[in-house]
């Protein structure tokens, strides 16, 4: 069993450009409008590399450096772990397509930031951060996963950890094959100790797979089903609402990563 | 301060790479100076990508993977089938399994491009914006399907997922598999690093201007860019105590970041001095308790110089050195892997590999790399990789029967 309290939280999501949108959306007091949001800001990258960034990157540090601002930590002293059940597919798609063609002059940028943990490596520029870093994918239990090892990271070391989720779309024939809707981006700065008295405590338990907790807004439950980062839907609510809640997470298809929410 | 890792015993352990397939090959491969290089080749589909450069490429590849596997078939995962049979890896997991119940064994893969080769491919099958309906994205594209079939074959139920930091991959794994057990979530763990050849990786890597047109030339002066190479590596790690004959431990481990340009490593190598302090402070060591270390040694210009600046700081002259990658190409997400079993084989075997094709040793490198093999008795090593994205991973391994550390 792990333990850890949610010093701060970043969302993106389709019409919810940022956490305060969100937990208003959440918590019924606004209605979800799913405006295509203006771009990601991702601010703390350096232009050169705010050029070159893809949207999974954009999106990553936009939600990283609105939990780590909530969370008033020191960026440069975090780990951090990423998740994506693929994190630039934009990118595998482009190339696929190229190849296919019988073109092979790759964009050689294109070709670097494919790699699963380039959203990761941006971050840390970003943030300056020497920190360990690692880029972990679980399919659609991608964001479970990462959950774990950053709970992991945060009850061995004692230290608070940076825990960044972000999946978007494949575009062309790819997508057919795996259908992920909207572009989501979910960070949560995990640390020991509460900061604020409302700072939330996770528990987490690994074991025999349950039905996954759903959600009773019929809009967000097809959210959660339709993008891997929204799977984190149930306990993003939870967080928003303040309230206490037992969340089953898929992991993989024979287990479960149960996470318990409690305030106060 | 580095939290002090829990030692895991290593007690099944595997490599299969150009050189080599299994641990009694590659270790001829190393002592001969055969390498597994040749020119690029490479014709997954019917018509030559003869890039100039040398590639690392595993022969026997063709057939499909059997039932009940055939919906994961693609290279990577044919690769990874073929060699976890070897040095009995898959019946030790599967013992495991029965040890230590199923839910205790955990599966952590690392791997780069995974089923890429497949999605190429359907891509070039396309018809009107469709893929081919064989095509399994899930079993094959996508990073976990690795993870997954591991599961599958060795029956383990804990918690299964992958680790894709381009380079580090193969490494990090064991990192990921010490905080599983430290924390409790499972007794023993098998760690895989599995990559293999595709037309985004050889070309991609041929846009960026880092291929050799000659085999590679780690810490040579006139070394001249990498050689790709696929591998598939695998290591069984369980708790001491439930494994108290195992010869070797991991002692510890290391990560950092550099935290100053996506593809190209910090000048000086702080990140990767960073890793490898991490790992000996893990491992409750100092530099002088390490036999021998072996490198990252991609034969980039700017990897040998920062990696051999920060050997240098960490390990002065008098720890030997040496970048098995003239055997083995670059094997990407596979390389930590491949190079935690080689580092593991000089533990074992009491030899040292040199650095292949290493003629005229670069000064400006300063660090104190072999360019022949030695016959000597070692307790500890260190394994360097650092990947894309400025991740740095450094792993030390230890005979079980020496003290890990104060």
């Amino acid at each position: 069993m792990m333990r850890c309290h949610v010093t701060g939280v970043g969302l993106w999501g389709p019409g919810l450009p940022g956490w305060p949108a969100a937990v208003e959306m959440l918590r019924g007091q606004a209605p979800w409008v799913h405006a295509d949001a203006a771009r990601p800001a991702a601010a703390a990258l350096p232009p050169a590399e705010r050029r070159r960034a893809t949207q999974a990157t954009r999106v990553a540090v936009t939600v990283a450096g609105e939990a780590i601002a909530a969370a008033g930590a020191d960026p440069s002293s975090m780990p951090s772990v990423f998740a994506s059940s693929a994190s630039n597919p934009d990118i595998i798609d482009e190339m696929c397509a190229m190849l296919a063609t019988g073109r092979h002059d790759l964009s050689p940028t294109r070709f670097h930031n494919s790699v699963h943990n380039s959203p990761a490596g941006y971050l840390g520029i970003a943030v300056g951060s020497r920190q360990p870093s690692t880029s972990l994918g679980a399919f659609d239990s991608s964001a479970a996963a990462a959950l774990l090892d950053a709970a992991l990271q945060v009850s061995l070391d004692g230290r608070p950890v940076t825990l960044v989720s972000c999946d978007l779309p494949y575009p062309g024939p790819l997508g057919t094959v795996r259908p992920v809707l909207g572009t989501w981006g979910v960070a949560l700065v995990l640390d020991g100790a509460a900061h604020a008295p409302d700072d939330a405590r996770l528990t987490l338990r690994y074991g025999a797979h349950r039905p996954a907790t759903t959600l009773d807004d019929a809009r967000l439950e097809q959210a959660r089903l339709d993008n891997p980062t929204a799977r984190l839907l149930p306990i993003l609510r939870a967080l928003a609402c303040r309230e206490d809640a037992d969340v089953d997470l898929d992991f993989g298809p024979q287990a479960t990563l149960t996470v318990t929410v409690r305030h106060g | 301060m580095k939290r002090r890792s829990i030692p895991l015993a290593v007690t099944a352990h595997t490599a299969t790479a150009a050189a080599g397939a299994g641990r009694g090959a590659l270790l001829q491969a190393l002592r001969d100076g055969r390498s597994g290089l040749r020119p690029c080749r490479f014709a997954p589909f019917g018509e030559v990508h003869a890039v100039d450069t040398w590639t690392g490429d595993i022969d026997g590849l063709e057939a499909p993977l059997p039932e009940p596997w055939q919906a994961f078939d693609c290279r990577n995962n044919r690769l990874a089938y073929a060699a976890i049979r070897r040095d009995g890896v898959l019946d030790a997991a599967r013992a495991a399994v029965d040890r230590h119940g199923a839910w205790r064994v955990a599966v952590v893969a690392g791997t780069s491009t995974s089923g890429l080769l497949e999605a190429e491919g359907a891509y070039r099958r396309a018809v009107d914006g469709r893929l081919p309906q064989s095509f399994r994205y899930d079993k094959t594209l996508n990073v976990q399907s690795l993870a997954e079939l591991l599961a599958a074959l060795t029956g383990a139920r804990g918690p299964a997922y992958a680790v894709s930091t381009a380079c580090s991959s193969g490494s990090k794994v064991f990192a990921a598999a010490e905080r599983l057990v430290a924390g409790g979530l499972a007794d023993a763990v098998l760690v895989a690093g599995v990559d293999s050849q595709c037309l985004t990786t050889l070309h991609g890597f041929r846009s960026l201007e880092l291929l050799s047109p000659r085999p590679c030339r780690p810490f040579d002066r006139d070394r001249d860019g990498i050689s790709l190479g696929e591998g598939a590596g695998f290591a069984l790690l369980e708790r001491r105590e439930a494994a108290p004959g195992a010869a070797i431990v991991l002692a510890g481990s290391g990560e950092s970041s550099d935290a100053h340009h996506m593809s190209a490593p910090h000048p000086e190598g702080l990140g990767a001095e960073l890793a490898m302090r991490d790992a000996l402070d893990a491992a409750g060591l100092e530099p002088g308790d390490i036999g021998y270390v072996n490198l990252h040694g991609t034969a980039s210009r700017a990897n040998d110089l920062a990696e051999g600046l920060a050997v240098h700081r960490v390990f002065g002259d008098a720890v030997p050195s040496s970048s098995t990658k003239g055997w083995t190409g670059h094997a990407l997400g596979a390389a930590g892997m491949l190079e935690a079993v080689i580092a593991m084989l000089a533990l074992e075997h009491d030899f040292l590999p040199g650095t292949l094709n290493l003629a005229d040793p670069d000064p400006a490198c300063r660090a104190r790399v072999l360019t022949e093999g030695v016959e000597r008795r070692v307790d500890r090593v260190l394994s360097n990789s650092f990947g894309f994205g400025g991740t740095n991973s450094s792993l030390v391994f230890a005979r079980a029967d020496v003290a890990a550390g104060r």
